[in-house]
C-alpha cells in the first residue's frame, strides 16, 4: 500500500516549486484515483520513471495556458514551445530532486521525460491505478499523478 | 619464545666467560710480558755495568801508574755503581722494574738474590774509590807529579778493587745472563699462555659469533613471521565488513580497529572513544544506559555470557546514514555482538561485532509483509467461503459502482475548505453503505477497511481547515479498499473456476468409480473441503436475505452481548429496482436496533421482557399497490426524545433553545442528522453517526418518506414508504 507520506513528497515538492518561482500561491486540489489505468495528461507532462523499492512512474501534467502564465509570472517573455517545455521539465526535475532527498538510495528516480499532446499518454500510460492529485494555481489547474507499485 | 630467551642466555654467559676467561687473562698476560720486556731491557742496560765498573778500575790504576788525570774514570765508575746499586735494589724489591711471567720466577728471583749478594759483597771495594774526591797528586820541581797520601790510598784501594772485580764481574755478568734468559723464558711462556687465550678467545669469539648469528636468523625470521602476521591481521581488518573493536575495562576504545568500523559509523576513526560516546547519537539516553550495563556486567566473571547475550539491547540498532534530507540518506541497521576476550584465564577485553544486517532487517520486512498479505489473503478467502456467491457478487458489483461514487465525490474540484468539508458527509454515507453490507455478509476484511476509512473522515469532520492534502491519507486508505474489493473479485472467480472444474471432475469421478471417492491421498481430503464448501454455498443461497439479516443481527448481538431473533415477512414483495436501497437501509437499521434499541438480556428480564430481543420486518404493497412500505420495528427500550435533545445540544447539532423548542416526534427526527450519535464510544456498529444519515438520504433521493414512532421502554418502529414505481428507474440509473 502507497503511504500518504510518499505522496506528500512529490506533491509538496510541486507545490513549493509554483510558490517561489511565481511568488504566487499554490494550493492542493481535491486528490483521487485513477481507477480505469487511463492516463491523466494535460498539453504537457513531465514523466519520471522511478525503481527500486517501488516501481512505476510519477508526472506533472499541465495546460498549456498555465505553463504560459506561469512563464510571465517568472518574467519570461518568450512563453514559446521551448520555454514550456523547459518549465515541465524544471517541475519535474523539483519533484524527483524532493523524492530522492526525502527516499535517499531506497528509490532510483529517472531524469525527466517531456511530453506533449501527442505523445504524452504513451509516456505516462500506467500499469495500475495511480493517484492523481490536482494543483490549483490561481484559476488554473495542473496534476501530479503517481503511479507506484 | 622461551628458545630465543634460552639461546640469548647462553650468549650472555659466552659473553662474560669471554671477559673473564679470555680477555682478563690476555689483559694479564700481556701486562706481565711488557713488564718482563721492560725488565730485559733494563737488565741488558744493567748488563754492562760490572764490565764498564772493571774498566773504569782499570782505567784509574793505569792513570794512577802514569799520573794521569783520573777524575773522569772515577766519575764514570761512580754513575756505574749507583746505576748498578739502584738497578739490583729495584730488581730485588720489585719497586721500578716488576718481572713477571709464568714459572721460573723463582729461580730468577734466587739469582737476583744472589747477585744482590755478590754485589753487596763487591760494593764495598767499588765505594772508596768511587767516592774519592781528593786530588790524588802533588806536584813539586824535584820530583815531578808524584801520588801523594790520598794518591797511594786510591792507588791500594784500586788495586783491592781490580782484584775484586776480577772476582765478581764475571759473577754479575753470569747472574744477569741468568736473569735476562729467565726472563726471556718467562715471557715465552707468557707468550704461549697469551696465544693459548687469544686462542680460547677466537673460539669463544667464534661461538659467540655462532650464536649471535643464529640469534640475528631466528630474530630475522622471528620478525618477517611477525611481519607476515601483522600484515594478515591488517588484510583482514581492511577487509572484513564488521566493525570489530577491543573494548578496555574503563569502555575505551583500542587503537586497533577493522576499517569498516570508522566506515559503519561514519567516522574517521573511531579509536580512544568511549562506547557511550560511539553510540550516545545512535540510541535513546535508555538504550544506551542499557547497553553499558551490558557491556560492564560481561566483566563480571560471574555472569555467564551465553545467558546473557539474548538480552543484547543491540540487537538492531537503526542509523541514518549521510546527511538528514541529502540524497545519499538512508537507514541502516546496525547489529552489535560481545565477546569476552580472556589472556592466561582473565578477561582482559571484550570484542565487539559490528555488523550491517540492513539487508537482513528489509528482508524481514518484506517476509512479514509477504506474510500478513498472505494471511489476509486467507481470511478472505475464508470468509468468502461462507458467503452466499450471488449475495458475494451482487456486493462486489455494488462496491464497484460506489468506489467510482466515491471516486467521483473526490474528484469533484474543490479549493477552498468548505469544498472538502461537503466531500466528507457524501463520503461517509457511501463508505458506510459499503462497511454496513461487507458486515452483513459476513467479510470483515472489507468492513474494517471501510471502518477505517470512516475512521479517517470522522478526524476530517473534526477538523476546521481542510485542504487536499488532508485528504492524502484517506486516499491511499480507498486505494487500499479498492485493491482488497478486487483481491476479493478474483478470488471468487478462482473459486467458481475451481468448483466448475470439480463439478466436472466429480461428475466424470462418479461416473467411473462411484465409491473411490475416498480411497486414496490428498485429493480426497481436498474433495470433503470442497463438497463442504459447495455445500455452505448453496445453504446460504437457499437462505438468502433473511439468513443474512440474522447473521448480521446475531453477529452485531454477539459482540455487544446480546440476543436477538429476527423475522421477516414480504420479502418477495421489494422490487427489483429497490432491493439494492432496501438492502443499505435494512442493514442500518438493523445495526441501529441491536447496538441502540435492544437491551442486555438482564435488563430485559429485570423488565419482565424475554432474553432474546425482536426485530420484526415487514414488506408491503399500500396505497393500491401505488406504493411499496417497508417496516422495522423491535421491542428494545425506544427512543427518548429528551436524550435525544442533549445528544444533539453536546454535539453542537441543534442549539439549547432550538433542542427546548422541538416536540418529542421532532426530537425523535433528530437521529437523521449527520453525526448524530447517542453511542458513548466508536466501534464497527455505532458511534459515526452515519447510519440513520444513510437512511435519510436514500429516502430522500427516492422520494420517500420516513415515520417514526416509539414508546420509551418498549418498541421502536420505522416506517418507510417509496413510490412503487416511479422512481425505482432512477434508482437503476444512480
Amino acid at each position: 500500500m502507497l503511504d500518504a507520506e510518499e505522496v506528500r513528497t512529490f506533491v509538496q515538492g510541486t507545490v513549493h516549486f509554483f510558490e517561489t518561482a511565481t511568488g504566487h500561491p499554490a494550493t492542493v486540489g481535491s486528490p483521487y484515483l485513477c481507477i480505469d489505468k487511463s492516463a491523466v495528461v494535460q498539453d504537457y507532462a513531465g514523466v519520471i520513471g522511478i525503481s527500486g523499492n517501488r516501481e512505476g512512474k510519477v508526472y506533472f501534467t499541465a495546460p498549456r495556458g498555465m505553463l504560459s502564465v506561469m512563464l510571465m509570472c517568472m518574467n519570461e517573455t518568450d512563453t514559446g514551445e521551448q520555454n514550456v517545455r523547459d518549465l515541465v521539465g524544471e517541475v519535474a526535475n523539483t519533484i524527483s530532486g524532493n523524492a530522492r532527498r526525502d527516499f535517499g538510495r531506497n528509490f532510483i528516480i529517472s531524469t525527466p521525460t517531456i511530453c506533449d499532446r501527442t505523445n504524452a499518454a504513451q509516456a505516462a500510460a500506467t500499469t495500475g491505478r495511480s493517484f492523481v492529485i490536482p494543483i490549483n494555481w490561481r484559476s488554473y489547474a495542473a496534476n501530479v499523478v503517481v503511479c507506484l507499485q | 619464545m622461551q628458545g630465543a630467551r634460552a639461546v640469548w642466555v647462553a650468549v650472555g654467559i659466552l659473553a662474560l666467560a669471554f671477559l673473564v676467561g679470555v680477555l682478563a687473562p690476555a689483559w694479564y698476560f700481556a701486562g706481565r710480558l711488557v713488564e718482563n720486556n721492560t725488565a730485559v731491557r733494563a737488565i741488558g742496560e744493567l748488563q754492562q755495568q760490572p764490565s764498564r765498573m772493571q774498566a773504569a778500575l782499570n782505567s784509574i790504576q793505569d792513570r794512577l801508574r802514569a799520573r794521569g788525570f783520573v777524575r773522569d774514570s772515577i766519575e764514570q765508575l761512580k754513575r756505574a755503581t749507583i746505576q748498578f746499586e739502584t738497578a739490583a735494589s729495584s730488581l730485588q724489591s720489585g719497586q721500578g722494574v716488576r718481572i713477571g711471567g709464568i714459572g721460573g720466577d723463582d729461580e730468577v728471583q734466587k739469582t737476583i738474590n744472589e747477585m744482590v749478594a755478590s754485589w753487596k759483597k763487591y760494593k764495598p771495594a767499588l765505594d772508596p774509590v768511587a767516592n774519592f774526591t781528593a786530588i790524588p797528586y802533588s806536584d813539586s820541581e824535584r820530583d815531578g807529579t808524584q801520588l801523594n797520601v790520598d794518591g797511594r790510598d786510591l792507588q791500594t784501594k784500586v788495586t783491592n778493587a781490580v782484584s775484586q772485580a776480577r772476582v765478581y764481574t764475571p759473577g754479575l755478568e753470569k747472574n744477569l745472563s741468568q736473569i735476562i734468559a729467565g726472563l726471556q723464558s718467562s715471557s715465552d711462556s707468557l707468550a704461549t699462555a697469551l696465544r693459548s687465550v687469544v686462542l680460547i678467545g677466537v673460539g669463544l669469539a667464534a661461538a659467540l659469533a655462532a650464536l649471535v648469528g643464529y640469534l640475528s636468523l631466528a630474530r630475522g625470521k622471528s620478525a618477517q613471521a611477525a611481519a607476515a602476521a601483522q600484515q594478515q591481521t591488517e588484510d583482514i581488518l581492511s577487509t572484513v565488513r564488521e566493525g570489530l573493536f577491543l573494548l578496555d575495562a574503563d569502555l575505551k576504545i583500542g587503537t586497533i580497529h577493522s576499517q569498516a568500523t570508522a566506515q559503519l559509523f561514519q567516522r574517521e576513526s573511531v579509536s580512544g572513544l568511549t562506547f557511550e560516546d560511539l553510540l550516545r547519537d545512535l540510541v535513546t539516553p535508555k538504550t544506551l544506559q542499557i547497553a553499558t550495563k551490558f557491556v560492564k556486567v560481561l566483566w563480571s566473571e560471574r555472569t555467564k555470557e551465553n545467558l546473557i547475550r539474548s538480552i543484547n539491547p543491540l540487537n538492531e540498532v537503526e542509523l541514518l546514514v549521510g546527511e538528514k534530507g541529502s540524497k545519499d540518506a538512508e537507514t541502516r541497521y546496525l547489529e552489535f555482538n560481545f565477546h569476552r576476550v580472556r589472556r592466561e584465564g582473565a578477561i582482559t577485553h571484550v570484542l565487539v561485532a559490528v555488523a550491517d544486517v540492513t539487508a537482513r532487517v528489509a528482508l524481514a520486512a518484506q517476509l512479514k509483509g509477504a506474510q500478513d498479505s498472505a494471511q489476509s489473503q486467507m481470511d478472505a478467502f475464508l470468509s468468502i467461503l461462507h458467503v452466499d456467491p450471488a449475495q458475494l457478487s451482487s456486493f462486489l458489483d455494488d462496491s464497484d459502482v460506489a468506489f467510482k461514487m466515491i471516486n467521483a465525490t473526490l474528484r469533484d474540484p474543490a479549493r477552498d475548505s468548505a469544498s472538502f468539508r461537503r466531500k466528507i458527509d457524501g463520503l461517509f454515507r457511501q463508505i458506510h453503505s459499503i462497511k454496513g453490507e461487507a458486515a452483513a455478509i459476513g467479510l470483515g476484511s472489507m468492513e474494517a477497511r471501510a471502518h477505517a476509512l470512516e475512521s479517517d473522515l470522522a478526524t476530517l469532520r473534526e477538523r476546521t481547515d481542510l485542504s487536499g492534502d488532508d485528504f492524502l491519507p484517506l486516499l491511499t486508505k480507498f486505494d487500499d479498499l479498492v485493491s482488497h474489493s478486487q483481491s476479493v473479485r478474483d478470488m471468487v472467480t478462482k473459486l467458481a473456476s475451481f468448483r466448475d472444474s470439480f463439478g466436472k471432475h466429480h461428475a466424470a469421478q462418479g461416473a467411473a468409480a462411484p465409491s473411490s471417492g475416498d480411497s486414496s491421498g490428498r485429493m480426497p481430503k481436498l474433495t470433503d473441503d470442497a463438497v463442504a464448501a459447495e455445500a455452505t454455498l448453496q445453504r446460504s443461497a437457499r437462505e438468502g436475505f433473511v439468513a443474512s439479516a440474522q447473521q448480521l443481527a446475531d453477529r452485531i448481538a454477539n459482540e455487544n452481548g446480546k440476543k436477538v431473533v429476527v423475522t421477516c415477512r414480504g420479502h418477495d414483495l421489494v422490487p427489483e429496482a429497490y432491493r439494492r436501497p432496501v438492502k443499505d437501509v435494512l442493514i442500518q437499521l438493523i445495526r441501529n436496533a441491536v447496538v441502540h434499541g435492544i437491551e442486555s438480556p438482564a435488563e430485559r428480564e429485570a423488565q419482565g421482557k424475554s432474553a432474546e430481543g425482536h426485530i420484526r420486518i415487514q414488506f408491503e404493497m399500500v396505497e393500491n399497490g401505488r406504493a411499496f412500505r417497508m417496516q422495522c420495528e423491535d421491542d428494545g427500550r425506544g427512543l427518548t426524545p429528551d436524550k435525544l435533545r442533549k445528544t444533539a445540544v453536546t454535539k453542537g447539532i441543534i442549539s439549547q433553545n432550538d433542542a427546548q423548542a422541538l416536540s418529542d416526534q421532532e426530537a425523535m427526527m433528530l437521529v437523521f442528522r449527520s453525526g448524530f450519535s447517542t453511542a458513548s464510544s466508536v466501534t464497527k456498529d455505532a458511534g459515526r453517526g452515519v447510519g440513520m444519515d444513510v437512511i435519510a438520504e436514500i429516502a430522500a433521493r427516492l422520494g420517500g418518506r420516513i415515520s417514526l414512532n416509539s414508546e420509551i421502554g418498549k418498541n421502536m418502529k420505522l416506517s418507510l414508504s417509496f413510490p412503487a414505481e416511479q422512481k425505482a428507474a432512477g434508482v437503476v440509473a444512480a
